[in-house]
């Protein structure tokens, strides 16, 4: 109760006196603060003026509802969509945690594939993860996944592959990307100019396959912003259904 | 008086004579805490309808036991919502709420002539507008508490919280009002005491 300032006065402590104002303290409190706010003429005045406020919204009038704002069928209709719980709304955060599981993976396939893995398996690293790409990238964010397979390639083919869906995506990859095979080295793409310090390191992390391993790279890069986005989407949903307290 | 529990029970099979039921108890309520909310009757009866259809869509998620307060969450939410679509307009705005403008009339009141009701109609506007200016968790339990009436048990439900936040809330903002609202007490408390 008692918070003692530089001049031996002391500053009246509001919540314990709108606790009593709201009959909120204990009995021993309440007579303790009681017998104080009697001699003490600080928490006395505070005590009235937080009175005060408090009627002064007691006062404040219970409006009528402007109307009555019962449901009719048409609002429902447009309600229905999500009106059933689970399905796609209740999975939304096991999506979100497997596509960061996903990219987990992929980050560690691509460290492996560009720091030691023989060539063969890098070449089904390579494969295995362009598909993904394309697949998560489609289904999970089209529009990061489009903006991605810009920078991934700018290769007609490789763009209207983003947008085109699901036809012939392996053959379109074959050319964005190196084919799966091991003919990287017959279908070079040359990476893209807005990222040299990736292409450096893959260069030197891998002479031999230099070309090959800079497009997987990229492959690793359009993965992560799929999976990302859809992470961030499906967080997002999440938060907003658990703020809702729903 | 029917049965809440069982209206909930028929709300959630689909009913909506059942929902519409559970509006007829709670809309008054839930318009009237969107209204000190918001301080205005026309944002505060778009954002009771958005929780309305909010509470439909998602009743099959309501595991409690009282429905008034998630009701209640749910109708802050809303108007959170308009509060940040707000915040987005240009800060000069044509339909910005005028404080207590839409409150309704006072009853007849025989004994009081025109100067004491233009009197408690600026302290009531004086104090709606204090109200607006408490951040909204704090303008939450003090309208609750204050204005409705809501013991705090069913605040700290309503705002998924504790009890001593809630009363920590409460204080809070009766405390900023009342810097908020100054020589203006001295009137209040004169009124009150007459």
């Amino acid at each position: 109760m008692k918070k003692l300032l530089a001049f031996g006065q002391h500053r009246p402590d509001t919540e314990a006196l709108s606790a009593l104002l709201d009959a909120r303290l204990d009995a021993a409190r309440s007579a303790t603060l009681d017998a104080h706010a009697a001699t003490c003429d600080a928490c006395r005045a505070r005590f009235a003026e937080l009175r005060a406020v408090r009627d002064s919204l007691r006062a404040m009038p219970a409006a009528e509802t402007p109307r009555s704002f019962r449901l009719r069928a048409a609002d429902v209709e447009r309600a229905r969509p999500v009106a059933a719980p689970g399905g796609f709304a209740r999975a939304l955060p096991l999506m979100s945690a497997a596509a960061v599981a996903a990219f987990i993976v992929l980050i560690g396939a691509g460290v492996y594939a560009n720091s030691g893995g023989s060539s063969s398996s890098r070449n089904s690293l390579t494969a295995y993860t362009g598909q993904q790409a394309k697949t998560e990238a489609q289904s999970a964010a089209a529009s990061a996944a489009d903006s991605a397979g810009k920078r991934i390639a700018s290769t007609p083919a490789a763009n209207e592959s983003d947008l085109g869906g699901a036809e012939a995506p392996t053959t379109t990859q074959g050319a964005a990307a190196p084919a799966p095979s091991g003919s990287g080295a017959s279908a070079p793409t040359a990476p893209p100019p807005t990222a040299p310090t990736t292409a450096a390191y893959s260069d030197s992390a891998a002479p031999s396959g230099g070309t090959h391993d800079n497009a997987g790279l990229w492959w690793y890069a359009a993965a992560a912003a799929g999976i990302v986005a859809a992470a961030t989407a499906g967080a997002a949903l999440y938060a907003r259904r658990k703020r809702d307290g729903l | 008086m029917p049965d809440e529990a069982a209206l909930v029970r028929g709300a959630r099979d689909g009913s909506l004579d059942a929902f519409n039921a559970l509006v007829d108890l709670h809309q008054r309520p839930a318009y009237n805490l969107c209204l000190r909310m918001l301080g205005s009757s026309a944002a505060a009866e778009d954002a009771a309808q958005d929780a309305f259809l909010s509470a439909f869509r998602h009743i099959g998620s309501f595991k409690g036991a009282n429905f008034r307060p998630w009701l209640m969450r749910i109708a802050a939410n809303a108007c959170l919502d308009e509060l940040r679509r707000r915040g987005r307009r240009p800060a000069v705005s044509l339909d910005a709420p005028v404080p207590g403008s839409d409150d309704p009339p006072d009853a007849p009141d025989t004994a009081a002539g025109p100067e004491a009701l233009a009197l408690r109609r600026e302290q009531r506007d004086a104090v709606q507008a204090a109200l607006l200016l408490l951040p909204p968790d704090q303008r939450m339990a003090v309208v609750m508490c204050d204005v409705q009436g809501f013991a705090y048990e069913e605040i700290a439900e309503a705002m998924r919280t504790s009890v001593g936040t809630v009363k920590s809330r409460i204080a809070r903002g009766r405390e900023k009002m009342r810097r908020e609202l100054g020589p203006r007490l001295e009137q209040i408390k004169g009124e009150h005491r007459q």
